[in-house]
């Protein structure tokens, strides 16, 4: 047997040999797929050049000025001394329109004299073009906590509110039509990969991210405002504990120890075995554990930190707050709690880490690359005694 | 006028008598002009080398008492055999024309073109008929009567070594040749080979490496580069105030090309009339102004005094290098040439040093550009790098939108200004202490903070899956499996190592299974058995039976296990001769 002792394992071959589609499809689909093809190669082709993936990068630039330049064609009244410009919009115009049918038709008679395509060739551009959409799709709409802030009608409505100043302000310094005409040029760059990667590097700054959850999670004072969530979890709301009158008299730290007495051999206990038929011998409890969690962040230089971003949760947060909105630290919490709480557990239990991505999504128990947060949870039980 | 031209005529003819007999005398002057010299010193060391090497064969040889063991003599015969061959083989070349290739064709067409380029007409002085046809006087003296006509007496020695080149090489010269030659493999690869250029048109086939071409050049090169650093040095001694009119001047005339940039043809046709041809015309015709040379200059310039950042001890024109002189034509002849010699020595010597720290600094900048390009802008260093670019890309917004409101002219002239200014001998210093360290250390400060929490590197790793196929053989009973390895080969009857009965590569456990190289496993994942039998089998085109998570054969039954492998980004980019 073959005994090495480090062993480098292949990737998993994404597109594996497939069976082929050519004889499993009905020739009525084939047919229809066929003559779909060409129409699906020139939608291919347009978005390749919308997202700057054509071999010749020197063409889409072009393709980019001319458009710009027929913008022009849209300028409703005519001015004499701007000759030059419709003359160039015109011929820009022209030519974009002609360099279209003439792709057209050239693609047409290069498939007329080409062999005809198999159903898997055709498969191909159209899981391509597919791609492609769902690619234009995410870098329009976002992924992620980006994603969902643009998804709701009260986020666009913010969008409308944030873009009219900025539509404002451009219309101040610049014509509807140079407006119009960096909005073409903005439109067509968008997609290429220079663009979405500045956007990417610059959502790598913290000043920008600060900014951008400025504006997303500006709410205007409406939500989430005095309606604080509760910090613990009920674990019974009405226990009846037996509580002999000779602890009547006592307060403070004696008749917790009491009660955490009581409590403990009450639960170890049957519970059968004293159900009250003495109202005077028994209390009754309402039992909580209060969780805390803790947060880190994972930086290069120092490693696990409590350094954390603004935006997101911070240090201590409450546990069952969907918002995450930050608390004291345990110990301090125990400070500030009210007066009526009795503790159960003598003190904090945490529990393990968990590892997660830059969102807050749960990964893991273990530190791995993809992890950048982690949290733990800090809990400890106490009782109230109820009225 | 004509007995004065029979009188130089005179005196080129004992100069070039002087210059063959003399000829030692200047090779000792300019050991590094001369070829011959050079070559025989090579030689010389060879020899003494291999004489080193002989000693000590013939020492083991006596040694190990082995009578068999080739002797000096015969080892020299050898050598001298090889080297025999190795001149007849390149004798051999170059006359067989049918053989000919595009390499010596380049070859024969550089050496014709030197020798047409030294002996060219453009040289020949119209108004000195004498000159051009003194060479027809006695037909020993046609390659140094040529020779007159170029600048300096070096160039003889130079006529002789290219006919030398040209009839045959030197032996030490070829066995170089060879030995380079045979330190390279034998099809070097084209440059062309890696960039897109080698489909453009009319490039010509790149020379093989040779050491006569190498050394021939490095000679041009360097006799003929001083105007070049001549330039070099009157920039250097603008930007340091050592010219200060030099640099006023500058300054000004880069003001009024910034307020009008047509100035600048404008200008560069200026000084082609007025500086170069003016000059010209001048040196031809000269307008007889008798001058008095004062004894002593007394008073200064005012402006000189306020700006003047060293002494411009080391400023000339640059009209007086490499040209011949004509005035000393009357002096004693051999102190003349003596002279002429030692000043052609030493311009050799300083241009060759100058060439060799433009070398050197060409070397550094390449090597800090490869390090900007490889480093910073190749993000080896990611938080570095996207600081960089945000601040590059903050800088392109500012500018783009403050463009049209800034007067580019002034800014650029006022730049201008003020940058020389602050680069003054006198300023310098007091800006320099103006900044103290302090406010230094804390810019660095508040850029460790940038860097340490302000770029946030979190982006989602790169995923992919990893698959082995565990392996079982089949024992004696039908039900009896025995594991037997853990491989990337699905390792059914159709495999080149199941065929060649050779257990494929591969590991006893999974332990031993590592990621590729920078990829790491998953810390949050284990191997998974794929389920899924049909599917692999079907991507696989594996048609055999399926018994729950295994695909058995006649002989081994195997599973699929996946692995979810990360890494943050592909390694930054290197160059590949790193």
């Amino acid at each position: 047997m073959n005994r090495i002792r480090k062993y480098h394992a292949k990737f998993v071959q994404s597109h594996g040999q497939k069976p082929s589609l050519t004889f499993t499809t009905s020739p009525l689909i084939s047919k229809a797929l066929y003559q779909f093809y060409p129409v699906l190669i020139i939608f291919d082709s347009t978005l390749n050049n919308i997202m700057w993936m054509q071999e010749d990068t020197c063409m889409g630039f072009i393709y980019l000025t001319l458009i710009c330049f027929s913008a022009h064609m849209l300028k409703p009244s005519v001015d004499r001394s701007q000759l030059f410009y419709s003359w160039m919009s015109f011929l820009s115009l022209g030519f974009l329109g002609l360099s279209v049918i003439y792709y057209i038709h050239s693609t047409l008679s290069d498939m007329q004299e080409d062999e005809a395509p198999t159903v898997d060739d055709i498969i191909i551009v159209l899981e391509s073009v597919l791609d492609k959409l769902d690619r234009i799709r995410i870098e329009v709409v976002g992924c992620g906590l980006r994603k969902r802030l643009v998804s709701t009608t009260w986020a666009t409505l913010k969008l409308i509110v944030m873009l009219t100043p900025i539509h404002w302000i451009c219309m101040q310094f610049f014509s509807p039509m140079e407006c119009f005409m960096w909005f073409l040029a903005l439109l067509f760059t968008y997609h290429s990969t220079w663009f979405q990667c500045t956007l990417r590097l610059c959502w790598r700054s913290l000043p920008v991210r600060n900014a951008y959850y400025k504006i997303w999670r500006m709410e205007f004072g409406r939500r989430y405002k005095g309606n604080m969530p509760l910090t613990y979890r009920v674990i019974s709301n009405e226990e009846v504990v037996p509580f002999p009158k000779s602890l009547r008299g006592l307060t403070g730290a004696p008749l917790q120890l009491q009660l955490q007495n009581l409590l403990l051999s009450e639960s170890s206990a049957d519970k059968d075995s004293g159900s009250g038929d003495c109202s005077d011998e028994y209390v009754k409890v309402k039992i909580v554990e209060f969780c805390i969690d803790e947060n880190e962040r994972k930086w290069p230089k120092e490693g696990w930190s409590h350094h954390l971003l603004p935006y997101e949760r911070q240090r201590y947060s409450m546990s069952f707050d969907p918002l995450c909105r930050s608390s004291q630290s345990p110990w301090r919490f125990q400070e500030d709690i009210s007066r009526d709480w009795w503790w159960i557990d003598d003190t904090w239990v945490h529990s393990a880490w968990q590892y997660c991505d830059s969102e807050w999504n749960y990964l893991g128990g273990k530190d791995s690359i993809g992890c950048y947060t982690r949290c733990r949870m800090w809990k400890r039980k106490a009782f109230r005694i109820k009225d | 006028m004509c007995s004065e031209y029979g009188e130089k005529e005179r005196l080129y003819q004992k100069k070039i008598r002087k210059m063959q007999s003399g000829d030692d005398v200047n090779n000792c002057v300019s050991p590094g002009f001369r070829g011959d010299k050079r070559k025989s010193l090579i030689g010389h060391y060879l020899a003494r080398k291999y004489e080193k090497v002989l000693s000590i064969e013939g020492k083991l040889s006596k040694e190990h008492g082995d009578d068999g063991v080739i002797s000096n003599r015969e080892m020299i015969a050898n050598i001298a055999v090889s080297l025999f061959d190795a001149t007849w083989e390149r004798l051999k070349v170059g006359k067989d024309s049918r053989a000919k290739s595009i390499d010596d064709d380049f070859e024969e067409f550089a050496m014709k073109h030197e020798l047409e380029s030294i002996s060219d007409s453009f040289w020949l002085d119209e108004n000195f008929r004498e000159e051009s046809e003194g060479g027809d006087i006695s037909a020993d003296d046609v390659d140094v009567g040529n020779s007159r006509n170029v600048k300096g007496g070096g160039s003889s020695s130079k006529l002789k070594k290219i006919h030398s080149v040209e009839g045959h090489d030197h032996f030490v010269d070829i066995l170089l040749d060879k030995m380079i030659s045979a330190l390279l493999p034998d099809d070097l690869p084209e440059r062309e080979q890696f960039t897109q250029r080698v489909h453009e048109p009319g490039r010509r086939k790149s020379h093989p490496i040779s050491v006569v071409i190498m050394s021939r050049n490095l000679k041009i090169m360097t006799a003929k580069l001083g105007l070049l650093f001549e330039f070099q040095d009157s920039i250097i001694r603008l930007i340091t105030w050592r010219n200060p009119s030099g640099t006023i001047t500058a300054l000004m005339l880069f003001s009024f090309i910034c307020f009008n940039p047509m100035l600048l043809p404008i200008i560069s046709l200026g000084y082609v009339l007025f500086g170069l041809m003016i000059p010209g015309y001048l040196h031809r015709h000269p307008l007889r102004r008798n001058f008095y040379l004062t004894k002593r200059v007394y008073g200064k310039s005012l402006l000189v005094t306020v700006a003047t950042g060293g002494k411009p001890s080391n400023w000339q024109g640059h009209d007086n290098v490499l040209e011949y002189d004509y005035n000393n034509l009357h002096t004693e002849g051999e102190d003349w040439e003596r002279a002429q010699n030692i000043r052609q020595t030493l311009e050799f010597i300083v241009n060759l040093r100058d060439l060799q720290n433009l070398m050197t600094a060409t070397v550094l900048a390449t090597e800090n550009l490869e390090k900007f390009v490889y480093g910073d802008a190749g993000f080896k260093n990611e938080r570095r790098s996207t600081i960089l670019f945000l601040s590059g890309l903050l800088a392109l917004v500012v500018l783009w939108c403050m463009s049209p409101f800034i007067n580019w002219s002034v800014t650029a002239s006022v730049g201008a200004w003020a940058g020389l200014l602050t680069l003054h001998p006198r300023v310098l210093p007091k800006l320099t202490d103006f900044i103290n360290e302090e406010q230094i250390e804390k810019g660095k400060e508040v850029m460790e903070n940038v860097e340490k929490y302000d770029i946030i590197l979190d982006e989602q790793p790169e995923v992919r899956y990893l698959e082995v196929f565990e392996i079982y053989k089949q024992g004696l009973t039908p039900q009896q499996w025995d594991f037997y390895t853990i491989s990337s080969h699905v390792f059914d009857p159709m495999d080149k190592y199941r065929k060649s009965q050779t257990p494929p590569p591969g590991v006893t456990s999974l332990e031993f299974v590592t990621a590729p190289s920078t990829w790491c496993f998953d810390k949050n994942s284990e191997w998974v058995v794929d389920k899924n039998v049909e599917v692999w089998a079907n991507e696989r085109g594996l048609s055999l039976a399926i018994d729950g998570e295994f695909l058995v054969d006649d002989a081994f039954k195997r599973k699929r296990l996946t692995r979810k492998v990360v890494r943050y980004a592909n390694p930054a980019r290197k160059p590949a001769y790193r």
